[in-house]
């Protein structure tokens, strides 16, 4: 092997061969998927995101919901997911159409959200739990993401989107807690999290 | 140790220079090398070192968020969501990436027998390189994440990476073409793969997800593609470059057999780029794609085995050297931590195995055994042997390395061990939604509840709240962090060696610096001792 | 070995005055004013690292080849055809993974598809042993709402509720999204028969023909409810059509 031609060669080959089928190959088969159409509304899934729950997408995104949170119901063998309450059968690449970047996610320090806005389609839910997790989820680790929230003072009537805070977490006297635009996206876009349709011809892993 | 093979010896540089006149010609000539490339390396390894301690800050911030989640919550910049990945970027692209490219530069240089030519591209690329990563960092913290793994950098960081990269791969063109010594050794193959490999793939990556995105899942097979083959065309290659440099090198002796050199080169050519997409099993991707991953993950142990088969056997009968050496110390284990990640790896990408460790804590402990293990104990190992040659001064306390050494192998071990312990743990609860093992515990005692929990056959009803496996990893976090701390301890260690060496610091006593019973608190050393450790 | 380096490794007699000199003889004289020049870390240095010539060992190559075999049939046996629709490797043959027709729910066991249901839907307000959260959401084990008028369990569940309630002594104020876009009948039927019959709660079942009476008489109604006019939609109720013994006016006491 003193030669740099055959070096070169068998660099570019085997990298070559690689790329094809590990980029080529899926991005052909699987590029032109069509929605799941729902045979009796007639309604394409998954449907489009609205700007505010895009919006959200990139507050998720920005602040590394990713790193503890997974966007997959795995199938085959996997049944803990389901039997967890996490989805009703396992995820289908059609779930992720309308995604970009996809979420899939690597670690679950917490809960898979790929079905969020189903098991959970409460925004006060949501916002109470951004704003301190630990209270609507007690012995959660997540971190609380207060900076998504403004503390202000109540004006002539308290603003009907402001938190309902209890005990130790109350605001101060005349203030009130209220959701920053990005806070309303990021809950915007985890309500729109809801794979829970039926995909014709696929039996859902089950 | 005769050898009959030897009648017909292949062009190597050793028979040659055996006469006193060649050796000191060559010692000339190594001396011209090193000269030529001292700037760039030690600009590249002061560079990584700046990184490194800049990631450690970062390790101990996101890892104390696991288990104090108000720890410094109250401003974005610093929440765990942005950290985390801010940690990961520093370590994987400043520190790891900058000391590969100062000793890529070195090692290319000694293996083509030529003065660094073209000095200005390694500085654009070190300087590039730089610009690229504080960018991509300052984006991360400040919410510009692209939200993909490894590449959590925007297009306008990556820019200036893959501008270096291709200065590099240009430069590795130049050079070896310009070659003065005609036997291509092994870890020029290596590093001339990664020169190749890693533009392309950086390349190819950001183009499909970042700039022109493709749509929908098959943006996650490119991403563990890429996630998987940094690892396997960028890192591997030169950690791989500098065991088949330093081991020889310092021992003295040549590289065991020639021909396991090719098979463990052409295999890992031939498999490791095929890996990747077995980061995504039971996912939603077609299952050839994901059974072919787990395959080259596989027969990834050919090329591991083989590896390790002709490292051994070239350390066999010397390991005695680890006494005193710092650079074969971290070389040394760092190539166990190869063959071990490497294995590891091998084993996690089977379905039945993966299942119970995905998405969990125990995936972290073998990114570390594999990037701290194996690639930073072997950029160690490799400074420690570099940096005296490019700056004439051998390093000034056998304390600090000592403190150094010991340390970050202990943190590492801790390390490893509870998170891989604590993931297993984790995983098992994950897929075994109606019990935990304290919940196992509590009803049939500590042994007989851990065999039952392990074995995880039986059926059970009720579902156990995910909250109790969150919290069932918080003691393993725990340790996580007080490893990580024990580790930061080395690094400071290193870097104040590093910074001695370089602000002109020698040692009291002239002679390189050992560990072991030999060391500094020893008389001086008479010439016997001095080819025993041979650094 | 290479006679080059073993006679390297045996250079071990003491040179009482020699330079230590790693990897090379005593340089001749006229070698010394250079050698002198050059930094003391490279002069220990060993010659640039050579290529021994051991041959491979034939136990490597079996074991090697045996695993290429093994690799070969992995991924034919979980290939999937190398079609893009197959996710589940053990789905070699289509035929295996018939496509259900009816609603693969009718074969489940209410009761488990129930808590299925619960875990997925109710479980991060109401949690996993129904206590609620202490002054944010209601308990449903004990509740005497649960025990009582399963139509007005059903308008909950469907349309969802808001505005202070009363149970089992606290009053909460939250409010509760409706959940008849996303559940079947027969899985709102089948939760509410679940959380009746959870954490020593003790009601009858519920039939989903009355969840659909529930939702048809309600048809196209989207706000959620209050408890007031929870109460005035039993008024209007005819007893019979209750399946419970239990008037929502007189609240059984909370189960233990």
């Amino acid at each position: 092997m003193n030669r740099g031609s055959v070096i070169y060669l068998g660099l570019v080959v085997t990298f070559v061969a690689a790329w094809i089928g590990l980029v080529l190959a899926p991005a052909r088969q699987l590029g032109d998927l069509p929605g799941a159409v729902d045979p009796v509304t007639g309604q394409t899934h998954p449907r489009r995101y609205t700007a505010l729950e895009l919006e959200g997408r990139a507050v998720y995104r920005a602040e590394g919901c990713i790193y503890c949170h997974s966007q997959q119901i795995r199938g085959g063998r996997f049944n803990a997911d389901i039997e967890r309450g996490w989805g009703p059968r396992r995820s289908h690449p059609i779930d992720y159409l309308r995604d970009n970047p996809v979420f899939l996610g690597t670690s679950r320090t917490g809960p898979d959200l790929i079905n969020i806005g189903a098991r959970q389609p409460s925004d006060s839910w949501h916002h109470l739990h951004l704003y301190d997790p630990r209270i609507v989820s007690p012995g959660s680790i997540m971190p609380p993401f207060g900076y998504l929230y403004e503390l202000r003072p109540i004006g002539d009537q308290p603003s009907p989107d402001a938190l309902t805070l209890r005990g130790g977490h109350a605001p101060p006297e005349g203030m009130e807690v209220v959701p920053t635009r990005r806070a309303r996206a990021l809950v915007a876009y985890l309500l729109s999290l809801d794979r829970t349709y039926d995909i014709p011809g696929f039996d859902g892993g089950r | 140790m005769s050898d009959p093979t030897l009648d017909s010896p292949p062009r190597s540089p050793l028979p040659r220079d055996q006469s006193a006149e060649n050796q000191a010609a060559s010692a000339q000539n190594r001396a011209a090398i090193d000269r030529s490339c001292a700037g760039v390396c030690l600009a590249a390894f002061a560079s990584a070192l700046f990184w490194l301690a800049l990631g450690s800050v970062l390790a101990i911030l996101a890892s104390a968020k696991f288990h104090l989640p108000y720890f410094l919550s109250d401003w974005g910049p610093l929440s765990f969501g942005r950290v985390r990945p801010a940690h990961l970027n520093t370590v994987i692209y400043g520190w790891s990436s900058l000391a590969a490219v100062g000793v890529f530069f070195w090692l290319f240089c000694r293996l083509t027998r030529r003065p660094m030519p073209m000095p200005s591209l390694g500085w654009a690329t070190v300087i590039l390189w730089n610009i690229g990563v504080a960018l991509g960092c300052v984006a991360i913290l400040g919410g510009g994440s692209r939200g993909i793994e490894w590449m959590e950098f925007p297009w306008w960081a990556a820019m200036p990476i893959f501008m270096a990269l291709g200065l590099l791969g240009f430069w590795s063109v130049i050079t070896f073409h310009g070659r003065r010594e005609p036997h291509v050794y092994v870890s020029l193959w290596y590093l001339l793969g990664a020169a190749f490999w890693f533009p392309w793939l950086y390349a190819a990556s950001n183009l499909l997800l970042h700039i022109t995105p493709i749509r929908g899942v098959s943006q996650a097979s490119i991403n563990w593609w890429y996630g998987h083959n940094i690892l396997g065309v960028w890192f591997t290659p030169v950690g791989l470059a500098a065991a088949y440099y330093l081991l020889p090198k310092v021992l003295g002796r040549p590289i065991h057999s020639y021909y396991l050199s090719i098979l463990g080169f052409w295999t890992l050519a031939f498999f490791y780029n095929w890996a990747g997409a077995h980061h995504l099993i039971g996912g939603p991707l077609p299952a050839w794609l994901i059974t072919l991953s787990t395959v080259a993950s596989v027969m990834m142990i050919i090329p591991v085995t083989t590896v390790a088969l002709n490292h051994h056997m070239t350390m066999k009968g010397h390991f005695y050297r680890l006494k005193t050496s710092p650079t074969l110390r971290f070389v040394v284990l760092g190539a166990m931590a190869y063959t071990l990640v490497s294995l590891q790896g091998s084993m996690m990408s089977i379905r039945t195995i993966n299942q119970p460790l995905h998405f969990t804590h125990h995936t972290v402990g073998h990114a570390h055994l594999g990037m701290y293990g194996f690639f930073t104990l072997m950029m160690f190992g490799a400074m420690y042997y570099i940096v005296p040659r490019l700056t004439g001064r051998d390093w000034a306390s056998s304390g600090l390395i000592s403190l150094h050494f010991w340390t970050v192998i202990l943190g590492l071990a801790m390390m490893v061990t509870t998170l891989t312990l604590g993931g297993i743990i984790q995983g098992m609860e994950l897929n075994h939604a109606q019990r935990t093992l304290r919940s196992v515990m509590a009803e049939e005692g500590l042994i007989r509840g851990t065999l039952t929990f392990l074995g995880g056959l039986e059926e059970r009803s009720g579902v156990i709240p995910f909250i109790e496996v969150v919290g069932s990893t918080i003691p393993w976090l725990t340790l996580r962090t007080v490893a990580g701390m024990v580790i930061v301890v080395g690094h400071l260690a290193f870097i104040a060696l590093f910074w001695m060496n370089v602000r002109g610091l020698r040692p009291r006593r002239p002679g390189a610096a050992e560990l072991g019973p030999s060391g500094m608190n020893e008389p001086p050393l008479g010439p016997q001792a001095m080819e025993m450790h041979g650094r | 070995m290479f006679d080059g380096t073993g006679q390297l490794i045996v250079v071990k007699s003491p040179q009482p005055n020699a330079r230590p000199a790693m990897d090379h003889p005593q340089p001749p004289e006229s070698d010394q004013h250079d050698v002198n020049r050059m930094h003391s870390p490279i002069m220990r240095e060993h010659s640039e690292p050579a290529d021994g010539r051991e041959p491979m060992p034939i136990w490597l190559i079996i074991v090697f080849g045996a695993m290429l075999l093994w690799g070969g049939w992995y991924l034919g046996q979980y290939s999937g055809h190398f079609r893009g629709d197959v996710l589940d490797e053990r789905a070699a043959d289509r035929a295996a993974y018939p496509r259900r027709d009816l609603d693969p729910d009718l074969e489940i066991d209410p009761l488990v598809l129930g808590r299925r249901v619960y875990t997925l839907h109710c479980m991060s307000c109401h949690q996993i042993d129904g206590m609620g959260l202490e002054a944010q959401y209601p308990p449903l084990a004990g509740s005497e709402w649960v025990h009582g008028s399963p139509r007005t369990l059903a308008r909950i569940v469907l349309h969802g509720l808001h505005g202070p309630i009363e149970v089992a002594g606290e009053v909460y104020d939250d409010q509760m999204p409706g959940h008849g876009d996303q559940l079947t009948d027969l899985r709102i039927a089948a939760v509410l028969s679940f959380i009746r019959t959870a954490w020593g709660n003790d009601a009858p079942p519920v039939d989903p023909r009355l969840v659909r009476e529930v939702r048809l008489e309600h048809a196209g109604r989207r706000a959620s409810w209050t408890v007031t006019e929870l109460r005035e939609a039993e008024a209007t109720e005819h007893p019979a059509a209750e399946q419970t013994t239990t008037p929502p006016a007189e609240p059984e006491p909370a189960s233990p």
